[in-house]
């Protein structure tokens, strides 16, 4: 398909981006800028900047940053960089001004890493945390002095073409710059409304006293989501402390600390990435189930006690509503990071 | 199942959110046709709906006396929140919101009332997994407290089931004094535990409000300079153009002072002069905060004379349009004693605010809507600059509680040329622009509060109590002194009596003009 930039605003040369930008600012009407971090979305290419760019329209309204859309293709033939600017503004209350973050796109072609990253070096809003949201497979080198500025990187690991290896590209990363740069996986965001579901439901005294007695999971997951199913089995088993014993594509096994052995049933239904979730033991079975569209998660609790049903938030499973969750300060990646360390294992 | 050997941390719960996250619940709105409902908690509920914190499956029950079917409440209910709400109605959620939503007609001393709340409750409970958490907003003057809090004991509904809860939100005024705050207290606790019982003041649901901590203890610029060796004194105001409108038979049993001293202000106070608490948890949070109540210095009569000022309004304008004065407003004596304007010296009487007077004021017709802190610091040495140039000003930094909340430094500059003349310029934040959206209600941060059990912004029982106490010194020496302190007036539309300005004046300061 044909390179489109129509909504990617004014064209400008590299130099002159920061000039455009200040004579946005300059006009008489009533608009003020807002900025409170720096978002730099990296994309292959120039397939995505138009859907990168509705993406970015939408997440400033609750988060206002300097937004820097990078479609980057090394492989092209011929040296060449190009420029867009834009403002996204909106109204954020009957009769008060507009609220605005600036939008610059690059296309960088045919140029090294480097010389990318200094490109978009130069373009960050100075002294607020770098965001850099990489979509696609990781990169192997990450030498570039724009990561070494970067606070907190953002992934999708469903985009995984070959999860092994980005799962260990991002165990490097995560060597190389330690607990400097949080990792944000919209994909682990994805299962967070089953976890608290979940969470929540063992909230009840009589359910936690059997939380050791768990035997088997069963998750139904989307036939391209068998990534989230993993990440949901790996959260399982790094809070419960399961140690994997075996894993096959449609069923893992796990060791309890108290000798238990736990089976996770996978299984492929068309639907929403994840669409149930049931938690077994002899004593009670938990289960949970979206249907496509609903905003609710629906769980039926099953104990001798006679079954109970309850209903939780399902959350919205769109990218601006995880990246808007997932950009709530704050969020503490220590749980994610070990449920990786079980993922490891899984993706054997 | 049995729960004897019960693990007591549910290990699924780490690191899940750092927002509240409520069970699904049943919230019973008493007094549920009055204004604040409407105003206030409804669209509150609401807005919490449409940003996906309210448990799915909670129902709001609105309890009151006129006979109301449910379509008619929820009617009302909707057209409000097309006035009230921060984000409008978007039809979409209100059905699904609304179609939760239930009228319960009852006298609030009607036994059935109660019982047949309970049956729905257990109804609602069975239908949707609410598990029997239930949470009481007593929408209502206090006089209703007691009957009120008496038939949801008769009928069991403060009582809870293995792992569930129940709570009481009760709204301001909570006493007339120490003594009948006392009274209430009890009243309450025996119905609803302390740490079921949550006294709102939606002053601390406010963001700036909330502000205050992480502006002190979150930034290392701040809180050295943060004691009597660098503030020279801070001014709280609250100002609002407003009369009594129709609440005349309420302000004149309360007055400004006890109306808005006794708690939203006082609060305000024990934010900014606390000490860090050693954690977020409600208690220490609270504990730090009884301190500084506790330190303020509590005024003989004579004291009270010359460091408190109480005042009225009489006619005048405000925003061009001539008002009445207090006494010839509806349903309010045309003797009245009631004052609608108060300003105090305080002084926190620890080591950090050792002489650093507190400035505080509030009064109705004032020429405009604000309320805010302002925290003067010391002047610089009267050598190079403030000895070339009489009258630098101190640095002030002034935090906007309301409305377009916001913090401000004033700090001096030199002014762009060839000759050396420094100007004070301010470095605003606004929280609207800054942060691209508008900061959340104070009721709905409260509701969800109180939904998740956590108290941390809800007065504690031996803060109200302490609150009092200070309040009840100069209640005392205004109403049971044979020599009581003048009554000042002030014309509406001004910013308060000279009388207030002499008070200051005499420390050789002024207010700050909003
Ligand atoms: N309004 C505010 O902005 C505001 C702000 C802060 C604090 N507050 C406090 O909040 C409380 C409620 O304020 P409000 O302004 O909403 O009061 P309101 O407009 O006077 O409403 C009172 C409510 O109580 C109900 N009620 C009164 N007596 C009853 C009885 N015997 N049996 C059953 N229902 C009865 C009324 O029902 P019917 O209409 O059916 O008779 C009405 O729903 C008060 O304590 C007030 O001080 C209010």
């Amino acid at each position: 398909m044909a390179f489109d930039p129509s909504n990617l605003g004014l064209q400008v040369e590299l130099n002159q981006i920061s000039s455009t930008l200040h004579a946005l600012w300059e006009t008489p009407e009533q608009r003020t800028r807002a900025c409170l971090l720096n978002l730099v979305v990296y994309c292959q290419g120039t397939q995505q900047l138009a859907a990168n760019t509705e993406l970015i329209s939408k997440f400033v309204r609750n988060h206002a940053c300097r937004a820097i859309l990078l479609g980057d293709s090394p492989a092209a033939p011929v040296q060449k960089t190009s420029a867009w600017v834009q403002a996204h503004c909106h109204i954020n209350k009957a009769g008060a001004h507009e609220i605005c973050s600036e939008q610059i796109t690059l296309l960088a072609e045919g140029l090294a890493p480097a010389t990318v990253a200094n490109m978009v070096m130069a373009n960050l809003d100075y002294d607020l945390p770098l965001n850099l949201w990489w979509q696609g497979d990781l990169p192997k080198n990450t030498d570039s002095p724009l990561w070494q500025r970067v606070d907190r990187l953002i992934i999708d690991s469903l985009d995984w073409k070959n999860p092994r290896q980005d799962l260990q590209r991002l165990s490097a990363i995560r060597s190389q710059f330690g607990s400097r740069i949080a990792t944000a996986d919209l994909n682990w965001t994805r299962t967070l409304n089953l976890r608290q579901a979940v969470a929540l439901s063992f909230d009840n005294l009589a359910l936690l006293a059997e939380i050791g007695t768990i035997n088997s999971l069963e998750i139904c997951h989307a036939p391209e989501s068998k990534l989230t199913a993993l990440l949901l089995a790996s959260w399982f088993a790094a809070q419960l402390s399961w140690v994997p014993t075996q894993v096959n594509p449609t069923s893992l096994h796990f060791r309890a600390s108290n000798g238990g052995n736990i089976k996770c049933k996978l299984l492929e239904t068309a639907g929403d990435a994840i669409s149930s979730l049931s938690v077994n033991s002899d004593a009670f079975s938990l289960s949970l189930q979206r249907e496509t569209g609903s905003c609710l998660l629906h769980s039926t609790l099953k104990s001798a006690e006679g079954p109970v049903q309850s209903h939780f938030p399902a959350g919205n499973s769109d990218l601006i509503s995880l990246l808007t969750e997932e950009m709530m300060p704050g969020t503490r990646h220590r749980v994610y990071l070990k449920a990786l360390n079980s993922l490891d294992h899984l993706l054997a | 199942m049995n729960a004897t050997s019960s693990p007591t941390i549910n290990p699924l719960k780490e690191g899940l959110s750092n927002r509240p996250l409520p069970r699904p619940c049943n919230v019973v709105i008493f007094g549920a046709s009055g204004d604040l409902t409407y105003r206030k908690l409804v669209p509150a509920l609401y807005n919490l709906q449409v940003d996906g914190d309210l448990p799915a499956t909670t129902n709001i029950i609105g309890f009151a006396r006129r006979p109301k079917s449910d379509d008619v409440f929820r009617a009302e209910l909707g057209e409000a929140l097309g006035k009230f709400s921060r984000s409008g109605r978007a039809d979409e959620v209100w059905t699904d919101f609304s179609g939760r939503v239930h009228y319960h007609q009852s006298e609030f001393s009607n036994g059935e009332g109660y019982k047949s709340l309970a049956e729905k409750l257990d109804r609602f409970d069975a239908e949707n997994g609410t598990a029997g958490n239930r949470l009481f907003y007593l929408s209502v003057g206090p006089n209703e407290f007691e009957g009120i809090l008496g038939k949801l004991a008769e009928h069991g509904l403060n009582k809870t089931k293995d792992g569930s809860w129940a709570r009481v939100i009760v709204e301001k005024p909570f006493g007339h004094d120490r003594s009948s705050a006392h009274d209430l207290n009890e009243k309450v606790s025996h119905v609803f535990a302390e740490e079921d019982t949550y006294r709102i003041d939606h002053y601390l649901g406010k963001e700036t409000a909330q502000n205050i901590m992480v502006l002190r203890f979150a930034n290392s610029i701040f809180e050295p300079l943060w004691n009597h060796r660098y503030i020279d004194h801070i001014q709280i105001t609250a100002a609002e153009p407003m009369g009594v409108e129709a609440r005349g038979p309420y302000y004149e049993s309360s007055g400004a002072l006890r109306d808005m001293c006794q708690n939203h202000l006082t609060q305000i106070l024990c934010l900014i002069a606390m000490e860090p608490p050693t954690d977020l948890s409600a208690d220490s949070v609270r504990d730090e905060k009884l301190k500084v109540v506790r330190a303020l210095r509590k005024y003989t009569p004579e004291e009270v004379a010359s460091n408190v000022v109480r005042a009225q309004y009489g006619v005048g304008a405000v925003s061009g349009k001539e008002v009445p004065a207090y006494r010839s407003e509806d349903r309010v004596s045309p003797t009245s004693e009631t004052e609608t304007y108060v300003a105090f010296r305080a002084f926190v009487d620890n080591w950090r605010w050792d002489g650093v007077p507190f400035y505080v004021r509030v009064g109705k017709r004032m020429p405009k809507h604000g309320t805010e802190i302002a925290i003067y610091l010391k002047d610089t040495p009267g050598v190079l600059f403030n000895a070339q140039q009489a009258g630098l000003g101190p640095n002030v930094l002034v935090i906007r509680i309301q409305p377009d909340e916001g913090i401000s430094l004033r700090i001096q500059s030199k002014r762009p040329g060839a000759q050396l003349a420094i100007e004070p310029v301010k470095m605003d934040f606004h929280y609207n622009t800054s942060f691209g959206k508008p900061s959340p209600e104070a009721y709905e941060r409260l509701l969800l509060d109180a939904m998740a059990g956590d108290a941390t912004l809800f007065a504690r029982r031996d803060e109200v109590d302490a609150a009092w106490t200070f309040i009840d010194c100069i209640e005392d020496a205004w109403h049971k002194n044979p020599n009581p302190p003048v009554m000042a007036s002030y014309p509406a539309g001004s910013w308060g009596p000279k009388e207030a300005d002499d008070l200051l004046a005499a420390d050789g300061r002024t207010w700050r003009r909003l």
